[in-house]
């Protein structure tokens, strides 16, 4: 929790704490070894490397929270459509969700980075959506059990329309599951960011990402070991952090799964 | 069970045709003309359209569907945009290198995870707990690009025991295992965490079960307790974990891929990305796809052999 909120201050502190401009070349100063003026040293362009790292904590945690924040409403809303509505519209959203879940999360994401192309906005929509199937799922279960519940046929007799009891009745019900769902998927959001990155679908260079920065290092594995070895060191405790959390809650939000 | 077989795969097929329609939509949505990416900006308006008419690309959507499915059903995946060569070839020469891959990934990560979820959950509330917890905490959280390079610093550069990249050439099986170690052990690892994670969870419930109290009770000695009682009745659950898992491990294969650079399906398929090279990317997702219903398939399978209580109805 602790490690989450340092890297959650100095992401949002990087103009401030930042000790150079991230994209500032000193052809000079290249290939500087950890330590002294430079605390993780240059890269290749004489580059802060510490500089690039607070800068593309920014990119990590936005993509993180962004991407989560829309596949769980993309996803939520149509869960609860499908599990309220039933018949003909279930049938097509949740074979269309188990077609989205039968392809791992990354190879979605790169086809959807592959049709929209790179950019940051892109990258969230992309993440964004191929986890909205994980999130339909979550939501669809609950819908058909709360569906069947006295308050909302109340709700039907009283003449609601459908938006209402949806909002009103049936998301409120679900969003604590959903919530602790969207925690444990923030880790994973922020991994997949790394990947595609990494590949370079992702932030393209000079912006700064982990993902980009580790893999701009691995040419130079054995002459500065510090430019992918300190990002890549960046994604894991920043994942790590979030993992443990998302655990964390877990275990309040259903003790049965506690060990 | 052949009957069980035949009917799964019937089942499998129109999931697999929405599957093939929604990526061929998908591909043809994506901005930029495959052609203009094949000649370059430069090239004549002319020569583009020359070669949009020799690539089908100016023939109605539902045409070029139906030439798309026609072509599946024959075995004939189409030439690539870029090599101009039959993707099949392509795909064939790169599955082996892939399907490699991912099973040293299982088979380490069963080898390893099912042993240390087994003593982390029998262990519960130990320092033996905790590391193995922490341990799989990390292997969920590392991703598989970084580990690969962990590993690589390692045993190639500061060891200089293993290869750095490649695959290895097919025919030499030594040779091949040579290289097949690394990316192998990155994948098992993480693997290891995830089954470690959920093999401990599976045990731990059936710990909770009153059959193991009355094993224990009968004065059965603990080995038989686990391995008899507890075990047996862990398998099932762990055998779908070890299905859902592979299916995560085929996306951590591509970042594998990549880091080693295996010829695998995953190097080819960022590479088609890469080229916009729509026709190969088309193929090599209906591979995944196909990929992911033989896992699906051979794990539920797999249950009957492991408890002879599964009947296939």
């Amino acid at each position: 929790m602790v490690m989450t909120i340092i890297i959650g201050v100095i992401a949002v502190l990087a103009p401030v704490i930042s000790p150079y401009s991230p994209v500032e070349q000193d052809i000079l100063n290249q290939y500087n070894p950890p330590g002294g003026v430079h605390f993780f040293g240059t890269d290749n362009y004489g580059r802060d490397v510490m500089s690039r790292i607070i800068w593309a904590s920014r990119i990590s945690l936005s993509v993180g929270f962004f991407s989560v924040a829309l596949g769980m409403f993309v996803g939520s809303i149509a869960g609860v459509i499908a599990g309220y509505a039933g018949g003909w519209v279930e049938g097509l959203l949740m074979r269309i969700v188990d077609i989205g879940l039968s392809f791992p999360t990354l190879v979605m994401g790169l086809v959807i980075m592959a049709v929209l192309g790179s950019g940051l906005d892109k990258l969230i929509i992309a993440i964004g959506i191929a986890m909205a199937p994980r999130f339909a799922r979550i939501a669809h279960g609950p819908t058909l059990s709360i569906r069947e519940e006295s308050y909302i046929e109340a709700a039907r007799a009283v003449g609601s329309r459908p938006t209402r009891i949806l909002f009103r009745h049936i998301i409120p019900n679900i969003l604590g599951e959903i919530l602790v769902m969207a925690t444990l998927w923030i880790a994973t959001a922020i991994r997949i960011e790394a990947n595609l990155s990494f590949i370079g679908l992702g932030v393209s260079p000079p912006t700064p990402s982990w993902g980009n920065m580790v893999r701009a290092g691995v040419n130079h594995l054995i002459m500065a070991p510090w430019l992918s070895l300190i990002p890549g060191a960046a994604i894991l405790v920043t994942v790590l952090s979030f993992n443990m959390i998302g655990d964390g809650i877990r275990d309040i939000a259903d003790p049965k799964l506690q060990g | 069970m052949t009957s069980y077989i035949i009917r799964r795969v019937l089942v499998a097929v129109p999931t697999l045709l929405v599957v093939l329609t929604l990526v061929f939509l998908l591909v043809r949505v994506a901005p930029g003309d495959p052609a203009t990416a094949v000649l370059g900006q430069q090239a004549s308006k002319q020569a583009i359209e020359n070669l949009r008419r020799k690539m089908g690309l100016n023939q109605p959507l539902w045409q070029q569907y139906f030439q798309y499915l026609k072509g599946l059903v024959q075995g004939n995946l189409g030439k690539s945009l870029i090599s101009r060569r039959p993707v099949g070839g392509q795909v064939l020469h790169a599955l082996p290198f892939t399907l490699e891959l991912t099973a040293t990934g299982v088979f380490f990560g069963s080898l390893f995870g099912i042993p240390l979820g087994i003593l982390t959950a029998i262990r519960r509330n130990t320092l033996v707990d905790y590391l193995g917890r922490v341990f799989s905490l990390a292997g969920l959280s590392i991703p598989a690009f970084y580990l690969g390079i962990l590993l690589m610093m390692l045993f190639s550069i500061q060891l200089n025991l293993l290869p750095t990249v490649g695959g290895g050439q097919q025919a030499n099986v030594s040779d091949l295992l040579y290289h097949l170690v690394l990316p192998g052990l990155t994948l098992g690892l993480i693997m290891t965490a995830y089954v470690t994670r959920m093999t401990r969870s599976s045990i731990l419930n059936i710990l909770r079960q009153d059959y193991v109290a009355t094993a224990r009770s009968k004065g059965l000695r603990e080995r038989a307790v686990i391995y008899k009682h507890i075990l047996k009745n862990a398998l099932v659950p762990i055998l779908s974990v070890l299905g859902v898992y592979s299916i995560v491990l085929i996306g951590s294969s591509v970042m594998t891929e990549i880091v080693f650079s295996r010829p695998g399906l995953g190097k080819l398929m960022v590479m088609a990305m890469k080229q916009r090279d729509y026709l190969m990317l088309q193929s090599l997702l209906t591979i995944y796809a196909g990929l992911v219903v033989i896992i699906n398939l051979v794990t539920d399978l797999s249950y009957g052999f492991v408890d002879p209580r599964v009947r296939y109805e």
